[in-house]
């Protein structure tokens, strides 16, 4: 692919780029997400001994787990995204040739760049009350402003993943014989049976 | 400023919208959390309706009992590199294989035995797309056939104690919970047998569906025994967990698959970046199944606002007809509520209603409990929003969503048999709790 | 009786959001929405939503900010962080057992400027209590009689409520309420503080349990309705006067659920043959000055510390608390 890319324009060639780009922010957001469901299990682990050998339940416990929940919950959605993850009905889709089919595509990721932007703010309003106004778990008292900005992060990762589809969809329906960069791409599935 | 419309014509046209977003091939989650959005900003203003949604994605999943899914995803994968789960399937495959159907119905049972470990059906569901398929298919299965197993197998998990959505109930409708997970064990085993029957008979009319396996002799059948232990280790911590009194559910969660971490180390197949890649898938398959959660919450409470629950509700408890009539009214209402809507949103959503009045009309709580529980996993596997389906197909990108639906409705019958079944004969259902009352 | 005339007005629809099923907390605001709704010939209609329907409790105060809806019930401990002041009313140990004094030493504190003001700031305005009773433990093996017992024993409690039986010697833990009744019984708890009488019936608690206690009080939470500013300051003077008017009818109806609530579950459990633990005053004393003063003189500290007012809210409400026992009393 990067050979192809040596031969297009400085359009594709920024397209691959702030695709790549995002794919490690992403990966960022989905390590975080990956480092919470570990300690999450040991954390578990740690509590059933605590509890069962030393009688020492870990106080707030539930607090952590679901403050840092939104590591897997929001904050990396682009992640998934990218990976083509996220269900859809595409029979229509799938059957619709060349670039009819971009074009459905793009509708499809269109609704969404419609969605994110709309809930965007909505979002970010929630961490500002928390943020401003003051907000904290019941029994620790730890503030939930942190755990509430992943959502607006984590959302906004997402709509700058959706402009660059947009452009590649774009790109695709202008030069419908190019390979197509930065759009999902699902898994292997023979891949995936061993994974 | 509003449109003066009933609230059902609100419902209504927000399905119609949700069903060509879906169709369009809108991502589930997008579909659901736009027509929602859109719908509370008709009823209100786009500030107001930007609000409520920005509030669902962290305080809709943001919830301890919620973080068991995450725990239960990762069993799955901890348990291919323990090769667990693929050592009970070369069991199941030496005692069953032989059976029209065996492989099928040795995957119903395995998702019942995995249903008493965990709480939630999407996770079941989970598991067994990555290990059971790969199994199925290996064997000539039809894969619309073997992600539907996988599928309504996972429903079981809802019904087998430890259940959220049982405990779930309790608390809206305060009833014994212990009596709950008491009365859903045997319905979840008779559920399994129907459906096990249900394959039986289809695979005597067609056995072209799979392939049994025909030279499996008792040797290897008393030699593949031993691979079931290390399952049966990891149901007895579990279950000991639970049941002699020292875990949550996501403690449970973290217990079993810290069990299986150290069983897959000691067996040498997880290394530092086996670990990492069975961690990030985890993250990906967890966040795929929240963002449906969430997007469906923002429609649901679109619903919520509009008034269409209630007045849905209430409409049917006015019927002038029997109890029974009455119940089948509202078991239809169900049936057509789970078509969109997830299981707790759903008795949020309606319990407050319907309950006092199920009661009025002379049935038992703790019965009505399990019925509607059943209810809630028909819902999980008929389209357009199933989530069962979401996840194998999530799973498993090379079956198209529309292909496991197709499957699956076969078992959606055997669920309406299996209420059937529990209307005729109630005794099925609260004979364990009374026992446990008056024992 | 006299019919009384119906108020004029404009149409007037609100909604009001809460969790959980109609039941004895709810019969308050219950009765508010019938009282107006009755006065204006259902030309004023307040909706009741159960079940979190369009809110999950702990963010009724966002929406509310929001204008998604005109009222709701919110708990303060269940997000301290955003009521801080109003947290007194969480304090454990408070002298608030009479119903009467109970409700107006709730009503004197949400009308401290102080308190006024912070729930300006969500653009809420605090209505009414609706005077959740004092927590009390329930339990199961060894009763908690004296201030020994607690050392050690797993008790299910959350917020302030927590801290004191941390400081009694207990062990606190948290837990979902929906997951009491299964670590009860599987002696993952001892025990469990919840609001006496109904929410041990309400979760089945007495089913599993052996005994409880009657005067401990180790705490209570304080829930009241509140109600979007802008929503209310567009009223119409005759309507708020009828909410005003409302707030006693809602105390009326919450004393006549809550006693005969508390009736029924009391013999019930007298009949079960659960043991009823009732505290002999130097007992309480004692428990008082281990678990409560050291607790109140803590959360004044923190309060001063972060510019809330903590000291004067505690006088008011130990004072108002003197006033009203002593008013009652006479
Ligand atoms: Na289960
Ligand atoms: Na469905």
């Amino acid at each position: 692919m990067s050979e192809t890319a040596m031969h297009d324009g400085p359009g594709t060639r920024a397209l691959s780029l702030a695709d790549r780009g995002l794919m490690a922010v992403e990966l960022a957001c989905a390590a975080i997400a990956a480092i919470v469901i570990f300690a999450l299990m040991l954390a578990g682990v740690l509590e059933i001994l605590g509890r069962g050998l030393f009688n020492a339940p870990i106080y707030g416990h539930l607090d952590m787990v679901e403050l840092t929940m939104i590591s897997f919950t929001v904050l990396c959605i682009s992640y998934c995204w990218r990976k083509a993850s996220h269900v859809r009905m595409d029979l229509a889709v799938r059957r619709l040739p060349g670039r009819a089919r971009w074009t459905a595509e793009l509708a499809a990721t269109g609704a969404a760049f419609v969605f994110v932007t709309l809930i965007l703010p909505g979002t970010w309003q929630y961490f500002l009350n928390a943020y401003q106004i003051g907000d904290s778990t019941m029994n620790t008292g730890m503030p939930t402003w942190p755990s509430k900005l992943a959502v607006p992060v984590g959302l906004g990762v997402l709509w700058l993943r959706l402009v660059v589809e947009i452009a590649a969809w774009l790109r695709l329906i202008v030069h419908p014989a190019r390979p197509a960069i930065a759009v999902p791409m699902p898994p292997d599935p023979t891949r995936e049976a061993v994974d | 400023m509003e449109f003066d419309l009933e609230p059902v014509t609100y419902g209504v046209i927000g399905l119609v919208a949700l069903s060509v977003l879906i169709l369009m091939g809108v991502r589930i989650f997008v579909a659901a959390g736009l027509v929602g959005l859109v719908g509370l900003a008709a009823l209100r203003n786009w500030d107001v309706a930007a609000g409520i949604s920005g509030i669902v994605p962290h305080q809709q999943t943001t919830s301890y009992a919620l973080s068991v899914l995450p725990l239960f995803i990762l069993i799955g994968f901890l348990a291919h590199f323990a090769g667990i789960i693929q050592g009970a399937y070369r069991c199941a495959r030496a005692w069953m294989g032989w059976m029209p159907g065996g492989l099928a119905i040795g995957t119903i049972f395995a998702t019942a035995g995995f249903a008493a470990v965990s709480g939630a059906s999407t996770a079941t569901s989970a598991v067994f797309a990555r290990v059971a398929i790969p199994e199925l298919l290996r064997y000539d299965y039809h894969p619309r056939l073997a992600a539907a197993v996988v599928a309504a197998g996972g429903t079981l998990a809802t019904l087998i104690p430890p259940s959220a959505i049982l405990v779930v109930y309790g608390i809206i409708v305060e009833q014994s919970i212990g009596a709950l997970l008491l009365a859903g064990f045997i319905p979840g085993i008779i559920s399994a047998l129907i459906y096990a029957g249900l394959l039986l008979l289809r695979f005597r009319f067609n056995p072209a569906l799979g392939r049994p396996i025909t030279d499996i002799g008792w040797d290897e059948r008393l030699r593949t025994l031993p691979e079931i232990l290390p399952i049966l280790v990891v149901v007895a911590i579990v279950m000991g967990g639970m049941y002699t009194g020292w875990a949550t559910p996501t403690e449970v969660g973290a217990l079993g698959s810290f069990v299986v971490f150290v069983m897959a180390l000691m067996r040498g197949g997880l290394t530092a970046r086996n670990l990492w890649r069975a961690l990030l898938e985890t993250a990906r398959l967890t966040v795929m199944i929240f963002s449906i959660i969430w997007g469906v919450l923002i429609f649901v409470r679109f619903l919520a606002f509009a008034g269409l629950p209630g007045a849905f509700s209430e409409w049917i408890v006015a019927l002038p007809l029997s109890p029974l009539m009455t119940l089948l009214m509202i078991l239809a209402g169900y049936m057509v509520l789970g078509m969109f809507m997830n299981g707790i949103g759903m008795l949020l959503l309606t319990l407050p209603v319907v309950f006092p009045a199920v009661v009025a009309l002379g049935y038992d709580p703790i019965w009505f409990g399990i019925i509607v529980v059943k209810m809630v996993e028909i819902g999980l596997i008929t389209p357009p929003i199933g989530l069962n389906c979401f996840v194998v197909a999530g799973v498993r990108p090379d079956i198209p969503l529309q292909e496991i639906f197709r499957g699956v409705w076969p078992f959606v019958v055997a669920d309406l048999l299996t209420v059937g079944v529990f209307i005729a004969f109630p005794e099925l259902i609260l004979f364990l709790p009374r026992l446990m009352m008056t024992g | 009786a006299a019919q009384q005339a119906t108020v004029e007005g404009p149409r007037v629809s609100w909604d009001y959001s809460i969790w959980g099923p109609p039941r004895v907390a709810s019969a308050g605001i219950e009765a508010l929405a019938r009282h107006v709704q009755e006065r204006t010939g259902g030309r004023f209609t307040i909706r009741i939503h159960y079940g979190g329907a369009l809110s999950a409790g702990p963010d009724n105060l966002d929406n509310i900010k929001l204008g998604a809806f005109q009222m709701a019930t919110i708990c303060t401990s269940y997000h301290p962080g955003k009521n801080p002041g109003l947290t007194v009313l969480d304090l454990p140990f408070l002298p608030l057992s009479d119903r009467r004094v109970h409700w107006r030493v709730h009503m004197a504190v949400y009308n401290h400027p102080y308190i006024v003001e912070e729930f300006r700031r969500w653009n809420a305005g605090l209505v009414l209590s609706i005077l959740q009773p004092q927590s009390e433990l329930m339990g199961r093996g060894r009763p908690i009689e004296r201030l020994e017992d607690f050392r050690g024993r797993r008790i299910r409690a959350l917020g302030g409520t927590g801290e004191a039986l941390r400081r009694l010697g207990a062990v606190p833990t948290t837990m979902q309420a929906t997951e009491v009744y299964n670590a009860l019984e599987r002696g993952i708890i001892d025990a469990v503080a919840f609001p006496f009488t109904y929410s041990f019936a309400a979760y089945r608690i007495n089913e599993i349990s052996s005994w409880y206690t009657t005067n401990l009080a180790p705490g209570a939470n304080n829930c009241p309705s509140v109600v979007n500013l802008n929503a209310l300051n567009r009223l119409p003077p005759q309507y708020r006067q009828l909410i005003e008017e409302g707030k006693e009818k809602a105390f009326e109806a919450l004393v006549e659920a809550q006693t005969a609530a508390e009736q029924r579950d009391l013999a019930a459990w007298r009949q079960a043959g659960l043991r009823e633990i009732t505290y002999g005053q130097d007992v309480l004393d004692e428990i008082r000055r281990v678990g409560g003063q050291p607790v109140w003189d803590e959360w004044v500290r923190n309060m001063e510390r972060q510019g809330v007012p903590g000291r004067e809210l505690l006088d008011l409400v130990l004072n108002k608390a003197r006033e009203y026992s002593q008013q009652a009393q006479r």
